[in-house]
């Protein structure tokens, strides 16, 4: 069902995949990048590298995520998370590793980047290049406790709207008597009254 | 003889407990049940998907069953509120208001606040979801054009059409999730395993609590009377309740199973993407811009489209019940097209829609909003608890008479459990995380 799926919409509407997934080789190792190609800011960006070792015996490897050249500081990215993962993949057996949580920074202005992951194997290395573009995203600058009291002042202030709205329409001392009854239906549905046979 | 005469009961005296059958309804009948997907777009919102998110990447498929554990009581809590109704004739809010007027206070603070809020934080995942397909259109005018559809669909006082569209909208959004999980791969062995109540791991108990406040609040006890005097379902009958009563639980049981299928595929689609990764996604955007790697754009553009769906569907739904629990408070006829009502829809609109533009981040007011509902909630279920108890809900009264009568007495008893665990244990006595850095 899943390949059906995967194979009949994107002959039905031809439309490009916005997003990294570069296979290669190195070695006799298999590699796939997969990462999105934009991003909003403040919202994380997750790399994603699938390794796959067709050798007979374990592969090495290593694999580092390159910031763009000067830029680095555009990013929050932890120090305690690591820039270049080193794997062993056992033979025949397929690994996966992220780096997760590449988060763009409010204050540059949206923008492209261009982003590398390295895989090293042995002697051999292959680049892969990983262009993300990030766009404006959900922000508000000023600190928790505006974010929390500017909210709260509206809501406080549409609390005395409603009551100068209702006061319009309601008797006075409404909200403290329970309604009256709700009235009973003169033409309801038919099946309400009907007895079961 | 009950308080408000035989008029409004219209029972026998000798008529014992739970022992009358309801006319069967015929198949195609349930295809009328209309209101359970009104009931099913509280549940199916921004914080539903953020949670199934969350579960998906976190334990796979494990904790589906809370959805459903927890739909019990939520299941229950509407129960109570609807044979108060059908009892006496009077929603909620006027047990409320015999309780204290202190009460009724608080209920109409709260009405606005998480009426405003909660329909605030579906606007903005509305324009999310629009940037995600038009990046160059500001987020604003994305969620401001979701908001005034909205508004529109509303101010149009047709409430048998707005229910149909909400079917509508129900069946598309739960397509669109299932073909987006269906593309990166459904294991549905697993899914079946998940509907086993287990323990999956550390950290579960947290996410446990989160889709118990997202399943049980305060707006179930209210909105379905609400919408059963929209609608003309009301009898002075005892048979006549008996039906309603029937038809009135399908109805509402398929609003809370559908949270339970639609947490589905999100959970799959999050457990084949974020899962092998460690990554546990964030927030609900987070999850469809993972999909796009490992499964193609369309994974993506029928993930957001039953994003948008869901949290368009669920911002209306805010402001209706907002809008009638206001009404009510004020003694006000319970109508969508009547003046009071669209003046009251308006209202909501200017505040949950001008948030927007001051681009706050919406997990802040979601702090505040959750800090409401997990202080009134226990209070609204116990309150509701000790009044359905009583001797003079006649017919629909407590009975250990019959098996029908018992397991009523245990639902109920599980909801105020599964209420008071969530909004005291988990909501009260942390309370103070609202204001602590995370």
């Amino acid at each position: 069902m899943r390949r059906i799926l995967s194979m009949a919409l994107p002959i039905l509407v031809s439309s490009q995949a916005a997003a990294l997934a570069e296979r290669g080789q190195l070695n006799a190792l298999a590699f796939a990048v997969y990462a999105p190609q934009w991003t909003w800011q403040q919202c994380d960006i997750n790399v994603l590298v699938v390794l796959t070792n067709r050798d007979s015996r374990p592969a090495h490897v290593e694999v580092t995520l390159v910031f763009p050249q000067d830029k680095e500081e555009h990013f929050d990215y932890p120090g305690d998370k690591p820039r270049t993962i080193s794997v062993s993949v056992p033979s025949g057996q397929t690994i996966r590793r992220a780096f997760a949580g590449i988060r763009p920074r409010n204050d540059p202005p949206p923008q492209e980047y261009a982003f590398k992951v390295s895989l090293r194997c042995s002697d051999k290395q292959v680049d892969v290049s990983y262009p993300v573009r990030t766009i404006r995203g959900e922000a508000f600058s000023g600190g928790r406790w505006v974010a929390l009291g500017v909210p709260s002042g509206v809501a406080v202030a549409w609390c005395v709207a409603f009551l100068i709205a209702m006061k319009r329409w309601a008797i006075p001392g409404a909200w403290k008597m329970p309604g009256r009854p709700v009235d009973i239906p003169t033409s309801g549905e038919p099946w309400i009254d009907m007895a079961p046979k | 003889m009950d308080r408000y005469g035989p008029q409004m009961s219209g029972e026998q005296p000798e008529t014992s407990p739970w022992t009358l059958s309801p006319t069967r309804i015929r198949p195609r009948d349930l295809l009328l049940l209309t209101t359970g997907s009104l009931i099913a777009s509280f549940y199916i919102g921004t914080g539903d998907i953020s949670i199934g998110t969350n579960m998906g990447a976190k334990f796979g498929f494990r904790l589906w069953w809370s959805y459903f554990v927890l739909g019990i009581a939520g299941w229950a809590l509407i129960d109570m509120s609807v044979r108060y109704f059908l009892q006496f004739g009077r929603t909620p809010m006027a047990l409320f208001k015999e309780l204290h007027p202190a009460l009724t206070i608080y209920m109409f603070l709260a009405v606005v606040v998480c009426t405003t809020f909660g329909s605030y934080s579906q606007w903005a995942a509305c324009s999310m979801v629009v940037s995600g397909f038009f990046p160059s259109v500001p987020i604003e005018a994305g969620g401001a054009l979701a908001a005034l559809c909205g508004l529109v669909v509303l101010l149009a006082g047709a409430y048998a059409r707005l229910e149909r569209l909400f079917v509508g909208g129900l069946i598309t959004l739960i397509l669109c999730f299932l073909a987006s999980a269906l593309m990166v791969g459904l294991d549905w062995t697993e899914a079946a395993k998940g509907l086993v109540p287990q323990v999956p791991g550390e950290g579960w108990q947290a996410l446990l609590a989160s889709n118990g406040g997202s399943i049980i609040n305060a707006w179930l006890i209210l909105i379905y009377p609400y919408t059963m005097a929209e609608r003309g379902w009301f009898s002075n009958r005892l048979q006549g309740k008996v039906n309603i009563l029937h038809r009135a639980r399908i109805d509402y049981g398929w609003g809370i199973l559908a949270a339970g299928i639609v947490a589905l595929p999100i959970m799959a689609a999050a457990n084949a993407v974020a899962r092998p990764f460690g990554i546990v996604p964030r927030g609900y955007m987070d999850l469809s811009v993972l999909l796009e790697p490992l499964a193609g754009t369309w994974s993506t553009h029928l993930f957001l489209v039953g994003l948008f769906l869901a949290a368009w569907t669920s911002g209306v739904g805010w402001w209706l019940c907002g809008a009638y629990a206001l009404l009510d408070i004020f003694n006000l006829p319970i109508r969508l097209d009547s003046k009071p009502m669209r003046v009251c829809l308006v209202l909501f609109s200017i505040p949950s829609s001008l948030l927007l533009f001051l681009r706050i981040n919406p997990v802040y007011q979601m702090l505040i909003f959750s800090a409401f509902l997990s202080l009134v909630t226990p209070i609204i279920g116990i309150a509701m608890l000790c009044r359905i108890a009583r001797p003079d809900m006649g017919y629909f009264r407590w009975s250990l008479k019959s098996a029908r009568g018992a397991a009523i007495i245990l639902a109920d008893l599980f909801a105020i459990a599964i209420t008071l665990y969530v909004g005291v244990w988990q909501g009260w006595l942390n309370f103070n995380t609202v204001f602590v850095r995370r």
